[in-house]
């Protein structure tokens, strides 16, 4: 049997300052396969933020195991965390959080500056990706001159530039109208039927059922993990594809 | 990422905000423009002053009475008039001196009014010797200067500068005219060529007599003020400055331990001591432009460090991307280096059009002014722009390294 994508095991995570520990998580126990689209839900201070910045590798877990890929993680220094990210995840923000003085294009490659690729492929890579959601003609559109929902695909298309193993979305539809909600959900939804790990953390359970698989936290516990029984499915009415 | 590609992201960051990154390098600008302009007119100034003085001739040997210490001002300068030296002094330097010496001429000088008719003119009255001419390097335009028998007789002969003759006759032929100096008659028998100001002395404003006459008539006194010589080579200086102090010492009847009353002083020494007097002047002017350079300095960090508040969240997701902290602290230093040095090529270019400008407009005044523009203070300019960016550039690109990626991206 092949090992799972994420694997974690009494994880537990708390902030320390000097006057007060603040125990955030308190001993998870999950797996997620390779392929599976999986919404982690809770009600905002449950942990899920912190829970996806641990395995994001933004943030470092307190005690317990934390095993990717059949590495165990639980112990990496900055740097190495930061070569994690910059081989295997992708992230999309809530606030999108793209360069106004750089281009559509210039966002997309950004992750690319850090890595040995050369120029011409990262123009090349950012080019099909950006033509993949839908903005091959925005390519030198600052992104002050996009819609909410077009920033998002740009984000989007900024977390596939390097091939991530997981796509990481942080409630990515929490500054959109339903429509352009709608089409993120959509270009989600359409990576994870390619083969694509997605994880999405949300608070909405309407969003969160976009997925196959929902975690429930509270309170820095699972309380729930089961297979979405009746799926949503976005439907763009072939918007995108214009 | 390689360093290039760096330098070509930081220029971009930096074209696409021009004021701020205008108002960044202002400080290295100036700073930098205020090092290259202070070396250039410091070495202009300089030159100005030593060929004032060199135009009096570097290789003559000048005796003024009155003891002095080694690099300090002979007693006259003070003020202290002296009675030591004579006119004999001067000819038995020429008579026993080395051959070395070509010619020998000496001074004594006081002001006084001159008549002509009605018109009155106040000036300075120069006793000298017949190898003035000589000494001096210059010539008579009309008539002739005095003979050696006018000179040792008394001869009430006076030979006129330009602006003196100006003054007094305009148009008029003056050879042959009389005038009178304090109360005395005296012919003109010639008019000296016009010369300018020469050792910050106005050359043309003054009259010469034979010694003499200026010692008996106009000053009641025996000694001389000053005795000059022209050493026929700049090598045979020192010999001449030897043998003038021997013969002085000898006729002074000095013992052996006591010391001269009187200084010898070649032109070169003189260069000398106003070379390191000019260059201390350059130094304080280079220190004063230096804190400029540094509160430049402290202008970048100010705002590299506003820079990096403002670009929090942007370090945030480039962190959040798999940005190295080593790639976050080369980003912003490379951005500072790159503003001080584009500041530093925008100082060094200003620099030297203001210098060529401070020339230009010098030598259109007619002084003597050479354009020196050093390569030393091109490069120290430049080098120490770029090392400003460095080192204010590190407080700010560690701090921004430092950032957690996380409270990064959530910063409003």
């Amino acid at each position: 049997m092949a090992t799972s994508l994420i694997k974690v095991e009494k994880l537990k995570k708390q902030f320390e300052n000097e006057e007060f520990v603040t125990k955030i998580l308190h001993g998870l126990d999950f797996e997620i396969d390779k392929g599976e689209f999986v919404s982690i839900m809770g009600p905002s201070g449950s942990g899920k933020s912190t829970l996806m910045h641990i395995l994001g590798f933004l943030d470092k877990l307190t005690t317990g195991k934390f095993i990717f890929e059949g590495q165990d993680v639980s112990q990496l220094e900055d740097d190495q965390l930061a070569e994690m990210r910059s081989k295997k995840i992708g992230f999309v923000f809530q606030s999108f959080n793209l360069l106004n003085r750089a281009s559509a294009l210039e966002n997309v490659m950004l992750p690319l500056l850090y890595t040995n690729i050369s120029k011409v492929e990262r123009i090349k890579r950012a080019t099909e990706l950006l033509e993949k959601v839908g903005l091959g003609h925005r390519l030198d559109h600052s992104p002050n001159k996009l819609s909410g929902g077009e920033k998002q695909r740009v984000a989007i298309a900024r977390a596939l530039v390097n091939d991530p193993e997981v796509i990481f979305a942080d409630e990515p539809t929490g500054n959109l109208d339903s429509k352009s909600g709608l089409q993120v959900m959509k270009i989600l939804q359409d990576l994870n039927e390619d083969g694509n790990t997605v994880i999405l953390v949300t608070h909405e359970k309407y969003t969160a059922e976009h997925a196959k698989r929902i975690i429930k936290i509270v309170d820095g516990l699972i309380v729930d993990d089961h297979d979405v029984s009746k799926r949503q499915w976005a439907n763009t009415n072939g918007e995108l594809t214009k | 990422m390689n360093i290039i590609e760096n330098v070509t992201s930081s220029w971009e960051i930096i074209s696409r905000s021009k004021a701020r990154s205008f108002l960044t390098m202002l400080g290295i600008i100036i700073g930098v423009m205020a090092v290259i302009i202070v070396m250039s007119v410091g070495a202009g100034a300089q030159s100005l002053i030593l060929n004032q003085v060199k135009s009096v001739g570097s290789n003559l040997v000048g005796v003024l009475p009155g003891a002095s210490e080694e690099d300090g001002p002979p007693a006259t300068v003070l003020g202290i008039i002296v009675t030591t030296l004579k006119y004999d002094d001067g000819k038995a330097i020429l008579k026993d001196g080395c051959d070395c010496i070509e010619s020998l001429t000496m001074y004594v000088s006081g002001n006084e009014t001159i008549n002509l008719d009605d018109v009155t003119v106040n000036t300075t009255f120069t006793g000298t010797t017949a190898s003035y001419l000589d000494v001096e390097d210059t010539n008579v335009v009309h008539g002739r200067f005095f003979s050696e028998d006018e000179e040792r007789g008394v001869a009430r002969v006076v030979v006129l500068g330009d602006e003196v003759r100006e003054k007094l006759f305009g148009d008029q032929e003056a050879i042959g005219r009389r005038i009178r100096i304090k109360k005395t008659n005296f012919t003109v028998i010639g008019l000296m060529k016009k010369r300018g100001i020469s050792g910050f002395q106005n050359q043309d404003d003054q009259v010469f007599v034979p010694i003499s006459t200026a010692q008996k008539l106009l000053l009641g006194i025996d000694h001389v003020n000053m005795i000059r010589a022209k050493v026929d080579f700049p090598e045979n200086i020192d010999r001449a400055v030897e043998d003038m102090e021997s013969i002085l010492r000898d006729r002074h009847d000095l013992n052996f331990g006591d010391e001269n009353d009187f200084t010898v002083r070649s032109m070169a020494q003189g260069l000398d001591a106003l070379s390191s007097i000019t260059d201390a002047l350059k130094f304080f002017l280079v220190a004063i432009a230096s804190i400029a350079l540094i509160v430049g300095g402290f202008g970048i960090m100010n705002i590299m460090l506003a820079n990096v508040q403002e670009r929090t969240r942007e370090i945030g997701l480039r962190k959040a991307v798999g940005a190295k902290s080593s790639y976050i602290v080369t980003q912003f230093l490379i951005e500072s280096v790159v503003i001080t040095f584009l500041g530093g090529v925008i100082g060094i270019v200003l620099g030297i059009l203001i210098s060529i400008l401070v020339a230009k407009i010098a030598q259109f005044m007619g002084y003597k002014w050479d354009l020196v523009i050093t390569f030393g203070s091109i490069l120290l300019g430049s080098g120490v722009s770029i090392g400003i960016g460095l080192l204010f550039g590190i407080i700010p690109a560690r701090r921004a390294s430092k950032l957690n990626a996380i409270e990064a991206l959530r910063y409003e």
